[in-house]
């Protein structure tokens, strides 16, 4: 039992007593390093009038809410051209995987300059074609579709799960159904897609969560605007604590942020049953 | 990948019609995720005078190395460097030995303490990082730790949820066989773990080493809380107050996001053939 030390003093120091602290905390001011003083449920009550939270609720439940199944959809059009043995897949799966690695200020700095209205790759494109681009992330209705779609360029890891996926159904189901005369299109829709519903179950619900936490882009690009577009509730959050010092605010709409994401796992866990399909998956 | 069986594959090249179409779209999502990098290489070794002309300049045409040079002097980034390798050190080997350790604990002894820890590793996993961020903070500061590299390398000093749970699958298809000729052997769970799991696993812990590692070094959010003197400044930090700075100076910021990637991209390169490998416990090879 020695060996699981670390992680009892790590969830109850880091994880369980924090996540307690923080709901604390949402009823009390804290000024750095003063003592906290007891609110009660003020901070609530001044939350449901706050417009910017909304504001900041609606972006994240947008980005969230385009990205992660859009992003789900890519990957798996992607695994399902790639999972051939044809000469050149595993070039094709590096470059589809690549982008995966370099999140961060780096990446979130290429993609501002790709969109730069005048001297971007985006809008120079369109213009050859004829098209007259949008000022992006300077238009309060483009600036999150350019999140989007940095977000949606990064699917490679969500790629690679569904080739492992893919490759793990067994070749005797493709066999029957060929035999009972299913064509390629019917092949997949009947059996692949069956057979890989627990992996898009865990991809959705991964998904969410992380999409739920986009903060560096917006912070590194955009700070929230324009016209707080893109301000998501992590980046209200970071504002309420780091920036205005109101650490129990801050707490407070943490506290909303963890019931938000726990209340879209348990609706994802409770849909599950309806379209998750879990043959006798070996030992898991 | 060769040499693995690949099963539920087209294997057949199928028909030439086919083949060419699965191939051009192949190419053009190809052409459309590498465009970000090639923007960026691009921009980073054209003549400055090129990066601001209009129309863009799709072809670069005589190359430099100017904004590399102008861009690393504009700022310590040989520091930021030096320090995200240091952090990335130290957070990877707390990783992974961490969690490596504990889950050896719950793939090996059972009973209702070990699973009723499992839950918690699952638990813990589904909870979003930005939950903590201010109880967090609040305690590090009163400890006196901000501006210093504790509060973000020492929380993975105590196990990663995810990788918790990855080692622990490695660690239970290992055939109890090994660890019972092991102990006849006298050996002490210690051995059990250095002596029949590490070597065993290896490819877990070069998946979880390179995963760590893009985790520590593409890390934002901690750093910008805590770290607030340039002399400690990692990577992504220094980079965002860069683009605070020469906001207009696109021909710098290109060059100096390049370099940033550059460690993990080559590092994933070489390590590439481990990751498959390490995300599936599979001990037939």
């Amino acid at each position: 039992m020695l060996f699981s030390l670390p992680w009892i003093l790590g969830f109850v120091l880091l994880h369980a007593g924090p996540m307690l602290m923080a709901f604390a905390l949402s009823f009390t001011d804290w000024v750095f390093a003063s003592t906290p003083e007891w609110r009660g449920g003020a901070h609530y009550r001044t939350l449901i009038s706050d417009e910017l939270f909304w504001t900041a609720l609606r972006n994240s439940a947008y980005y969230a809410g385009v990205t992660v199944p859009l992003g789900v959809l890519i990957a798996l059009g992607l695994a399902l051209l790639l999972n051939r043995d044809w000469p050149g897949m595993g070039m094709f799966r590096t470059i589809f995987f690549m982008p995966a690695l370099v999140s961060g200020v780096s990446i979130a700095m290429v993609w501002g300059w790709l969109f730069n209205p005048r001297f971007g790759a985006v809008n120079s494109a369109l213009d050859k074609i004829g098209l007259d681009g949008p000022g992006w992330l300077g238009d309060p209705r483009w600036a999150m579709p350019v999140l989007i779609s940095l977000g949606l360029w990064s699917i490679g890891g969500t790629m690679l799960i569904y080739l492992a996926g893919l490759q793990s159904i067994p070749q005797e189901l493709y066999d029957a159904a060929k035999l009972d005369g299913a064509g390629r299109w019917a092949a997949t829709r009947h059996v692949t897609l069956p057979m890989i519903s627990s992996v898009t179950f865990f991809l959705l619900v991964v998904g969410m969560i992380s999409a739920l936490q986009l903060f560096t882009p917006a912070y590194v690009l955009t700070d929230g605007g324009p016209e707080n577009a893109t301000l998501t509730l992590p980046l209200y959050i970071y504002q309420n604590a780091f920036a205005f010092q109101k650490f129990g605010y801050g707490a407070t709409i943490t506290v909303v942020l963890i019931m938000l994401t726990m209340a879209i796992t348990l609706a994802q866990l409770a849909l599950a049953r309806r379209w998750v399909f879990y043959a006798g998956l070996g030992a898991r | 990948m060769s040499g693995i069986q690949l099963r539920g594959v087209s294997r057949r090249l199928g028909s030439w019609p086919g083949r060419i179409l699965v191939y051009t779209m192949l190419l053009a999502l190809a052409a459309l995720f590498l465009l970000p990098f090639y923007w960026m290489l691009a921009t980073a070794l054209k003549p400055q005078q090129l990066v601001y002309s209009f129309p863009p300049d799709w072809l670069a045409g005589d190359l430099t190395l100017a904004n590399f040079r102008e861009g690393w002097t504009a700022l310590p980034f040989g520091r930021f460097f030096i320090n995200t390798a240091y952090v990335t050190m130290l957070t990877v080997a707390g990783t992974v030995l961490s969690s490596s350790l504990v889950g050896f604990g719950l793939a090996r002894y059972g009973g209702r303490l070990a699973n009723l820890l499992f839950v918690t590793v699952l638990l813990t996993m589904m909870v979003p990082p930005a939950a903590t961020l201010i109880p967090r903070f609040v305690i590090f500061s009163r400890l006196g730790w901000t501006n210093s590299y504790l509060p973000i390398v020492l929380p993975y000093w105590f196990g990663v949820p995810f990788f918790i749970f990855l080692f622990r699958q490695f660690f239970r298809a290992i055939p109890q066989e090994y660890f019972d000729a092991a102990e006849l052997d006298g050996a002490s769970p210690l051995d059990l773990y250095f002596r029949v799991a590490v070597p065993l696993s290896r490819p877990a812990f070069v998946a979880a080493a390179l995963f760590s590692t893009l985790i520590a070094w593409n890390d934002f959010l901690d750093p910008l809380v805590y770290l607030s003197t340039l002399d400690k400044f990692t990577i992504q930090l220094g980079l965002s107050s860069f683009r605070g700075q020469f906001i207009a100076e696109l021909h710098l910021m290109m060059p100096m996001a390049l370099l940033a990637m550059l460690p993990v991209l080559l590092l994933v390169a070489l390590g590439q053939r481990w990751i498959a490998r390490g995300l599936a416990p599979d001990l037939e090879k």
